[in-house]
């Protein structure tokens, strides 16, 4: 084979031929000569008998050419298939460095994708709207009172859409809990009552049947519903001949008029019914919000002139109906609406994330270049037996390849499962994570950055190396003195891997103590062995206020005659509220001088029995609760928070004392009591004025119940259901479970991200740990015949493991110092955030610097130790 | 038959026929090209014309297929020149065309003499 080549492809086909042809020319001549012609008619004749010549060169040029493509192709493929070969065997004789190098691409690749998917699908989020960027939503805001995005009133969204010019529609909605009817079996599901614009704000229509008209919304005597496609489905059967039928809804007839596509969701994808509402008028309700409100952008109008816009109608409200508007702002915010603690935690993840990817190249950089010196030997050698420069080329990209493509495939297996886990634990709160994946693009940006650091360190050291001929390369040794030159690209490497860590280590440590303090802080109540369940009493069932109010009574009754109940009470809501603001009502204090309107009493109201305070072990601290004596019949009071009592009635107790609420047909009430606060998830929030009515004196229909019990809250539940089906068979009682699992609800999105961060800090601290321990033992490894001569001449370990340490150490503390520089930018950058922490607080960054250190100085100490073990003799011997 | 072969009418057909006659001639051992001629010359007694120089494309495109391999020596008057030699899968494929040419041949004479 291999002289078939060579004569095939030899120094020069043609000339062989050439010299063939001469040869056989030649002869026939004589041939012919000898055969008695006289020397010109045997050329004659020779040339007649052999054929015209040139044909004969351009066929056997034609089989020369095809055999050459033949032979080349079939090399090439030779050539790919060894360099795979190669590359595998390459990779697995270091397999350190390779699951090392791999592990870390994956790491690296699929934190990023992830981190990466999960940023898109919050700023373009796959919800099915057409053209998300120009659709807003419009908030109220009330910084004063902690209310950061807050439903609209009426008369503030029929002024909106009066007075601006930026949105090409605003349409109002609200959600509300229904009994559907009609079909099939009784079920309560969420109802979203719409302005009849909201389907064009959306661009969406029904797949069957038609949209609401202004007539549908203003009358009343023959309500009409939309059905989205899954209540079709299931209480309909997919029967074609649905529009016209009825559905009931708390015991009313709907007609159906049409019925939403089957991909479309709004809200919540449990939402099953549409209905339509008149489009709110400028001489509508004003103190109360809530309306939500969504809009489209006009064409060309950028989101921060409609914020201007708005804000414009804002302030004119606050003069023009002070009473309601005073301190009130409006602002828009995109689909989901985002406090500036979660954008700042977004920030700062994503750039970790980033950074880890850098330190993750970094790292792999090093291994690479380290490993591509300590092959130069091999490659020298190679080079001498004739493998050209590209083809040494070729398979070091083949190895980078290689190992690019082992660690990409890896990512997917670390990229997947936290998708996966966003779905799960973030999905139920925002409706579009539930259908979270990974970005494509994602993918391929991510994973082409580290491929192609990975092949230009792969392959950097065989570019420089070809400038060097080969046996200069052979004599230089690669354990001699002139080896352990310092390497400043490796410097560089390990400093910024250890920068790296120290500000991952940093900032975890911030945001860890920051959701410590908060949780720290007493809530003002007890959730231990408490368990709460939800009772909505249905309209068409108990159509007066008074008999759903009575119901509600008679089921805590009789849950208190349960045996392991020790005190048992229900509100309105979980004593624990993580919304984007409670809605905060103004009040009016008897004698109380108000400066300006703006300083306006205020209060977060709640609807509460009696023993909800005993319940939930909320302490009273001045005067009574509610009794079962303050019923409709008796003088109208309420309970306040210590809070509400400091601020309002600075130094005298508020017992005694009258407030009003906004709503002016309610009478004034009489201060019986005070409570303690209890506090809401954001500790930050002014949330804590808190005033408690009683349920008799308050038109309620449903109830969140809060049961004490003796022992495990668990094993109550049979009796709790026993006791509500005693007072209406009827009745599904909600969501019962224990309080504190109900509260791990709330926290559940706040430790998830202190996972993310403490996930990032470990790994940043691994790979500048394996980046430090690699440079030093490679290093090591290479003054061998150094440190052995130094041990023979007696030289002392110790001096010996210094000097080792020094060049490896040198760069990482000023990577811990640049490290701490940056974390202090950082940290202040977001303070906000960090809850009653000293972002510049020197205990963190001298644990950071501490343990960095110290990590670094381990690390490195183990290869330098190890490296002076080594026999003197067998070490010069090796040579 | 007079100068027949012209292989440039009938290709294919030739150049098959060329190359068995080419592989017949190697069965005696290695040859160069004019030394092939000349065998051809002398075996058929001169009938049988081919252009010389035909002999090549085929002989290298053999070479390519694996019937035949070449290889540089020295030729009885000292002087440098290909030899080609027949190979196994040479030998195979003669074996194999040359009893079904004989059957073609035989079966065109048996046609042709009836009268």
């Amino acid at each position: 084979m291999w002289r078939r080549y060579l004569r095939l492809c030899g120094p020069n086909p043609r000339a062989d031929l050439e010299a063939e042809i001469a040869y056989h020319l030649e002869e026939l001549v004589a041939y012919l000569i000898a055969r008695g012609m006289t020397p010109e008619q045997a050329q004659v004749e020779a040339m007649r008998r052999f054929g015209s010549v040139s044909r004969v060169r351009a066929d056997c040029d034609d089989v020369d050419q095809q055999s050459i493509r033949e032979t080349r192709r079939r090399d090439m493929k030779d050539a790919l298939w060894s360099d795979i070969l190669d590359a595998g065997r390459g990779l697995t004789r270091a397999p350190g460095l390779t699951i090392g190098a791999a592990l870390i691409l994956a790491l690296g690749i699929g934190l990023n994708t992830a981190t990466y998917s999960f940023n898109k699908a919050l700023l373009f989020p796959t919800v099915p709207i057409a053209d998300v960027p120009h659709v807003v939503r419009l908030w109220s805001q009330n910084m004063g009172r902690g209310v950061f995005a807050n439903p609209l009133s009426e008369g503030e969204i029929a002024d909106l859409a009066a007075s601006t010019r930026s949105f090409e529609t605003i349409a109002a909605y609200s959600l509300q809990p229904m009994t559907i009817t009609g079909g099939q079996s009784a079920e309560r599901v969420p109802v979203i009552r719409a302005t009849i614009n909201l389907f064009s704000l959306l661009q969406v229509a029904p797949s069957r049947g038609r949209p609401f008209t202004s007539e549908d919304a203003t009358q009343q005597t023959d309500p009409v519903a939309i059905l989205s496609h899954r209540a079709w489905q299931n209480r309909f059967a997919d029967h074609a001949e649905v529009v016209g039928q009825t559905i009931r809804l708390d015991g009313r007839a709907y007609t159906i008029v049409g019925v939403m596509p089957e991909r479309f969701w709004f809200e919540s994808r449990e939402v099953d019914v549409w209905l339509p509402m008149p489009y709110p008028r400028t001489d509508g309700v004003r103190d109360v919000r809530s309306l939500m409100a969504i809009a489209r952008l006009a064409r060309d109008i950028p989101s921060d002139r409609a914020q201007a816009d708005v804000q414009i109608v804002a302030k004119r409200l606050s003069e023009e109906h002070t009473q309601s508007n005073a301190g009130w702002d409006i602002m828009l915010t995109g689909l989901l609406p985002f406090g500036p603690g979660e954008k700042a935690f977004f920030a700062m993840v994503t750039t970790l994330t980033g950074l880890l990817l850098a330190a993750g190249c970094a790292h792999i950089a090093n291994l690479l270049l380290a490993r591509g010196i300590e092959r130069r030997g091999e490659i020298a050698l190679r080079a001498a037996l004739g493998a050209s420069r590209a083809r040494i080329l070729r398979q070091l990209f083949a190895e980078s390849v290689a190992l690019s493509l082992i660690g990409g495939a890896l990512s997917l297996l670390v990229a997947f499962p936290i998708i996966l886990q966003i779905r799960a634990i973030l999905g139920p709160v925002t409706p579009f994570l539930s259908e979270l994946s990974l970005d494509p693009t994602a993918l391929l940006i991510t994973g082409g950055f580290i491929v192609i650091s990975s092949l230009l360190f792969g392959v950097a050291p065989a570019l420089r190396l070809s400038a060097i001929t080969a046996s200069e390369t052979m004599k230089q040794s690669t354990t001699g003195p002139i080896a352990g030159r310092r390497r400043p690209l490796a410097s560089l490497l390990i400093g910024f891997e250890v920068m790296v860590a120290t500000l991952a280590l940093i900032v975890t440590l911030l945001f860890i103590q920051a959701a410590n303090n908060v949780v720290r802080i007493p809530f003002g109540f007890r959730p231990e062995g408490v368990l709460t369940f939800r009772i909505d009493v249905p309209e068409y069932k108990y159509a007066e206020r008074d008999d759903a109010a009575r119901v509600l009574s008679r089921i805590l009754d009789r849950l208190q005659q349960v045996p392991s109940v020790t005190a048992a009470g229900g509100g309105i809501r979980m004593p624990l509220y993580s919304g984007p603001g409670l809605p905060a009502e103004p009040i009016t204090i008897e004698d109380l001088q108000i400066a300006s309107s703006d300083k306006a009493p205020w209060a977060i109201t709640s609807v509460v029995t009696p023993g909800y305070f005993d319940a939930l072990g909320i302490s009273l601290v001045d005067g009574r609760s509610f009794e079962r004596r303050d019923d409709a019949t008796a003088p109208a009071v309420a309970v306040v928070s210590r809070s509400l009592a400091r601020a309002y009635w600075p130094n005298q107790s508020p017992v005694g004392r009258r407030l009003k609420l906004a709503d002016a047909s309610r009478p004034w009430l009489t201060v019986i009591g005070v409570v303690k606060d209890v506090r809401p998830v954001d500790p930050t929030s002014p949330q804590v004025r808190q005033l408690y009515l009683p349920l008799m004196q308050g038109p309620i229909r449903a109830l969140t119940y809060f049961v004490a019990t003796h022992d495990d809250p668990g094993g109550t539940f049979q009796d709790v259901r026993a006791a509500v089906r005693e007072v209406d068979a009827d009745l599904p009682v909600l969501e019962l479970r224990t309080l504190t699992a109900a509260m791990d609800d709330s926290f559940k999105g706040q430790r998830f991200g202190q996972n993310i961060m403490r996930v990032n800090a470990v790994i940043a601290l691994l790979l500048a740990l394996t980046g430090v321990y690699s440079v030093v033992a490679f290093a090591s490894a290479r003054r061998r015949r150094e440190i052995a001569i130094r041990v023979a001449l007696g030289g002392r370990r110790t001096a010996i493991v210094t000097m080792l340490l020094a060049q490896a150490l040198r760069p990482a503390f000023v990577g811990v110092a640049v490290g701490l520089v940056l974390a202090a930018l950082a940290s202040r950058a977001i303070a906000a955030v960090l809850f009653r922490v000293d972002p510049l607080n020197p205990l963190f960054y001298a644990v950071a610097a501490a343990v960095l250190c110290a990590a670094t100085a381990a690390a490195s100490c183990f290869p330098a130790i190890r490296a002076t073990r080594v026999d003197a003799a067998a070490a010069l011997r090796a040579e | 038959m007079g100068t027949i072969t012209d292989t440039t009418r009938n290709p294919d057909m030739l150049r098959g026929t060329v190359d068995l006659l080419i592989l017949k001639a190697l069965t005696h051992g290695r040859q160069h090209g004019f030394g092939i001629a000349r065998w051809l010359e002398e075996v058929t007694g001169d009938v049988l014309r081919i252009e010389e120089g035909s002999l090549y494309p085929s002989l290298h495109r053999m070479e390519r297929r694996g019937w035949v391999e070449a290889e540089w020596g020295v030729s009885d008057n000292n002087r440098q020149v290909k030899y080609y030699r027949l190979t196994r899968r040479g030998r195979e494929y003669l074996q194999r065309e040359s009893s079904g040419w004989t059957e073609f041949a035989t079966a065109v004479f048996k046609v042709l003499q009836t009268s």
